[in-house]
C-alpha cells in the first residue's frame, strides 16, 4: 500500500516495525486465545466473545502484514534510520515525568494533594533544567491555583493527608 | 442565552488558553482539548462546546506564530507552511506572513462554520431514518476512512485503530453483561474511562517527547507589524483563488473522519504547490506567501468542518471533536440527527459560537502576534512539568479516583510509544470513540432479526453506505495504479 499522499515519511527504522508489528500479531493472539473463555449467547450465537475475537484476528494479520513489510524494507534502511536518535539524558528524563506521577500515586492519600504534588513539581522543574527561584515560583503558582479552581470551585475532593 | 456571564468568561479564558497552547511548538490543539475538558466536563453542554470551539480555532492560528519566528510548527496543522512562513519572516515579510495566516484562519473559520449550518441540518434530516443497521455502516465507514487518510503507513493506522477497538471492549459486554478484560477489577467494569484515556495518549505523551528531545534556547526572528493589515489585504486580494480553493479543500477533509487540520492543511499545499505558477519560490529563498494563504486558512475551515459528522452522525471528524464527544456522551447529550429535530438551541449556539469565536480571533490573534516573542520564551523545562501536574488532576477530577491516573499513565506511555514506532493516534480515538457504537448497533441488530445478515446488505441506505466503505477501501488501490501509470508514462 502506499504512504499518505500529503505528510512526509516518518523515517521509523525497519526494527521498531519489526518489533511493532510482532507485538501488535502477539496481542492479538492472547486476545483471541482469551476470549474463548467468554460465554455464549443461550442459542450458541456468539455474543461478548464475537467483537473482540474479529479485533484480535485482525490485529494479528495486520501485525503480521507489518513483520513482512520491514524484513523486506530491510536492505534500504540506511536512507530511513532518519529519525533521530534519544539520548539517555532524555531517557532519564522521561522517566523523571513518569516518576513524578508514580510518586503522586503513592504519596497523595498519606501527605495530600498540596505537599506531594509541591514537592514533586518542584524536583521535576529542576531535573529539568529550570532556576531553583523560578521553580519554586512556577510550582507555588501552579499549586495555589488546582487548589483554587479544581478544590474551591470544581469541588474536586483533593487528597488531604494528614494535613486534614 | 449568549450574555450568560458564565459563558462570556469560559469563552475568554478558552481563547487565551488556546493561543498560548497553540504557540507553544510541540503542544498540540488535541492536548489543549484533553487538558480543557476536566474544566468543561464541569459546565453544562453550550458553554463546554463553546470553550473547546473557541480554544481549538485559537490555537490553530496560534501554530503559526512559531512557525514563523522560530521555525517550528506550533501545532501539526501549521507543520505543511511552517518552511515559507519562516523564510518569510527572515526576509522582513513575517508581518505580512502572519496577517495573511491570521485573516486566513478567520476566514476559513467562518467559512468552515457556514458550511455546517448549511450541510448538518440536510444531512440530519437523511440520518433520521437510519437505525442501527445504518448506524452499524456509518460507524465502520468512519473507522475504514479514519485508517485510510491517517497520516503514514496504513497499515499502521488499522493497528491503532485495532489498538483504540480493543480498549474500547474492556468492561461490561453489551449482550450478556458479560465482564470482558477487567482482570477481577471492579473499577474496570465501567470500562476505560474516556477523558483520562484521552488525556494520557495526548497530553502525558506528548511532554513525554518534549522531554526526551529539549531544543536549545530558541532564536526568535524579529518581527515589524507597522502597516501589517494593508499589506495583508492587498495579499489576500491578489491571491484570493488560493483562500476559496483553500477553504473548499479545508471544509472538505475537515468533514472526512479521522481527518483534522493537519491533514487539510498538508492537501492544500500540496495542490496549491501542484497548480500554482510561482511554485518555484515554495519553502525556498524567501519561501513564499501563497501557501500560507491556502494552506492556513484550511486548516481552520477543517476545524469547523470536522463539527458536521460529529454533530449529524455522531462519527467524530477530527481528534478534538473525538475528545468534545466523548464529554458530550459522559453528560448524557446525544449527538445524531435527534439533536436536530429536539435541541434546535443548543445547536444554534453552536452556530453563533463559531462565528463569535473567529470574530474574537481578529483582535486577540492581533495581541498575540503582538507578544508573540514574548510567548515563545517560557521554558520548557517549567511549562512540562506543569502540564504534568494538570493530566494527574485532570484524570483524577473525573471520578476522584486513581484508577483514572493509572490509566492516563498507561495510555500516555502507550500513546509515546505509538507515535515514536510511526503508527497515529487518531485512529486510537476513533477505534475507542466508535467501537461501542459498532458493536452496539450490530449486536442489537442481529439479536433482533435472530442473525439474518442479510438485512446489513439489502435495506437500500445500507447498501449505499456498504458502497461508500468498499470505495473508500478500494481508493488508495486505484491511486496506486493511476501513480503506476504515470510513472510508466514519464519513463516510457
Amino acid at each position: 500500500m502506499t504512504s499518505g499522499p500529503t505528510a512526509p515519511a516518518t523515517g521509523v527504522p525497519w526494527r521498531h516495525d519489526l518489533v511493532g508489528g510482532l507485538l501488535a500479531a502477539a496481542l492479538g493472539a492472547a486476545v483471541v486465545l482469551h476470549v474463548r473463555t467468554f460465554p455464549e449467547l443461550p442459542d450458541g450465537q456468539p455474543g461478548p466473545a464475537l467483537f473482540p475475537g474479529i479485533v484480535g484476528t485482525l490485529l494479528v494479520v495486520f501485525g503480521l502484514v507489518l513483520v513482512v513489510r520491514a524484513v523486506r524494507a530491510r536492505g534500504r534502511a540506511t536512507a530511513e534510520a532518519a529519525a533521530p536518535g534519544v539520548t539517555a539524558q532524555g531517557r532519564w528524563r522521561a522517566l523523571a515525568v513518569l516518576g513524578l506521577v508514580v510518586a503522586y500515586l503513592l504519596l497523595a492519600e498519606v501527605l495530600g494533594f498540596a505537599v506531594t504534588m509541591g514537592v514533586l513539581l518542584f524536583l521535576l522543574m529542576w531535573l529539568l533544567g529550570a532556576r531553583p527561584l523560578v521553580a519554586a515560583i512556577a510550582t507555588a503558582v501552579t499549586v495555589g491555583f488546582i487548589v483554587l479552581v479544581f478544590g474551591e470551585l470544581l469541588l474536586v475532593p483533593l487528597p488531604r493527608g494528614f494535613l486534614g | 442565552m449568549l450574555a450568560d456571564p458564565t459563558l462570556v468568561v469560559v469563552v475568554l479564558a478558552s481563547a487565551v488558553y488556546g493561543l498560548f497552547i497553540g504557540a507553544i511548538p510541540g503542544l498540540s490543539a488535541t492536548l489543549a482539548t484533553a487538558l480543557l475538558v476536566p474544566f468543561v466536563f464541569f459546565l453544562d453542554p453550550l458553554p463546554a462546546i463553546a470553550a473547546v470551539i473557541t480554544m481549538s480555532a485559537m490555537a490553530i492560528f496560534a501554530g503559526d506564530l512559531p512557525s514563523a519566528l522560530v521555525r517550528m510548527p506550533g501545532t501539526p496543522a501549521s507543520a505543511a507552511y511552517t518552511e515559507d512562513a519562516y523564510l518569510q519572516t527572515r526576509a522582513g515579510h513575517g508581518a505580512r506572513a502572519l496577517g495573511v495566516a491570521l485573516l486566513g484562519s478567520v476566514i476559513g473559520g467562518v467559512v468552515g462554520a457556514v458550511v455546517l449550518m448549511v450541510a448538518a441540518p440536510l444531512l440530519a434530516e437523511f440520518a433520521l431514518q437510519f437505525t442501527s443497521y445504518e448506524y452499524f455502516w456509518v460507524a465502520v465507514l468512519g473507522l475504514t476512512a479514519s485508517v485510510i487518510i491517517s497520516a503514514g503507513s496504513q497499515v499502521k493506522g488499522a493497528i491503532s485503530l485495532l489498538i483504540g477497538l480493543l480498549l474500547a471492549t474492556v468492561g461490561i459486554d453489551i449482550a450478556l453483561g458479560y465482564a470482558r478484560f477487567t482482570f477481577g477489577s471492579t473499577d474496570l467494569l465501567q470500562g476505560i474511562s474516556f477523558i483520562p484515556a484521552m488525556i494520557g495518549l495526548f497530553g502525558l505523551s506528548e511532554v513525554l517527547r518534549n522531554v526526551m528531545r529539549p531544543g536549545g534556547p530558541v532564536r526568535v526572528a524579529r518581527l515589524r507589524t507597522q502597516g501589517m493589515f494593508g499589506e495583508t489585504l492587498r495579499t489576500l486580494r491578489r491571491y484570493w483563488r488560493r483562500l476559496v480553493s483553500g477553504n473548499v479543500i479545508g471544509s472538505t477533509v475537515g468533514a472526512l473522519p479521522g481527518a483534522g487540520g493537519d491533514i487539510a492543511a498538508w492537501v492544500s499545499y500540496a495542490a496549491t504547490k501542484n497548480t500554482s505558477r510561482e511554485r518555484h519560490l515554495f519553502g525556498k529563498g524567501e519561501g513564499h506567501v501563497e501557501p500560507i494563504v491556502s494552506a492556513g486558512s484550511a486548516n481552520n475551515a477543517a476545524l469547523a468542518s470536522a463539527y458536521v459528522p460529529t454533530l449529524v452522525f455522531g462519527i467524530p471528524g477530527d481528534t478534538i471533536t473525538a475528545i468534545l464527544l466523548g464529554v458530550l456522551l459522559v453528560q448524557g447529550v446525544q449527538p445524531g440527527p435527534e439533536l436536530f429535530a429536539n435541541d434546535a438551541p443548543l445547536l444554534y449556539g453552536v452556530y453563533l459560537i463559531f462565528i463569535i469565536a473567529n470574530l474574537l480571533l481578529v483582535p486577540l490573534g492581533y495581541l498575540a502576534i503582538k507578544g508573540s516573542s514574548w510567548l515563545l520564551r517560557v521554558p520548557g523545562s517549567v511549562l512540562m512539568p506543569v502540564i504534568v501536574a494538570f493530566c494527574v488532576v485532570g484524570s483524577f477530577s473525573i471520578n476522584n479516583g486513581y484508577l483514572e491516573i493509572v490509566i492516563m499513565l498507561a495510555l500516555g506511555v502507550l500513546g509515546y510509544l505509538l507515535e515514536r514506532g510511526g503508527f497515529p493516534l487518531a485512529p486510537v480515538v476513533l477505534g475507542l470513540v466508535l467501537g461501542p457504537i459498532v458493536e452496539k448497533n450490530f449486536m442489537q441488530s442481529v439479536i433482533k432479526t435472530n442473525w439474518d445478515l442479510t438485512q446489513f446488505l439489502t435495506r437500500p441506505v445500507s447498501a449505499a453506505l456498504v458502497l461508500l466503505t468498499a470505495l473508500v477501501l478500494a481508493y488508495p488501490l486505484l491511486r496506486g495504479l493511476v501513480r503506476r501509470r504515470r510513472t510508466v508514462d514519464a519513463s516510457g
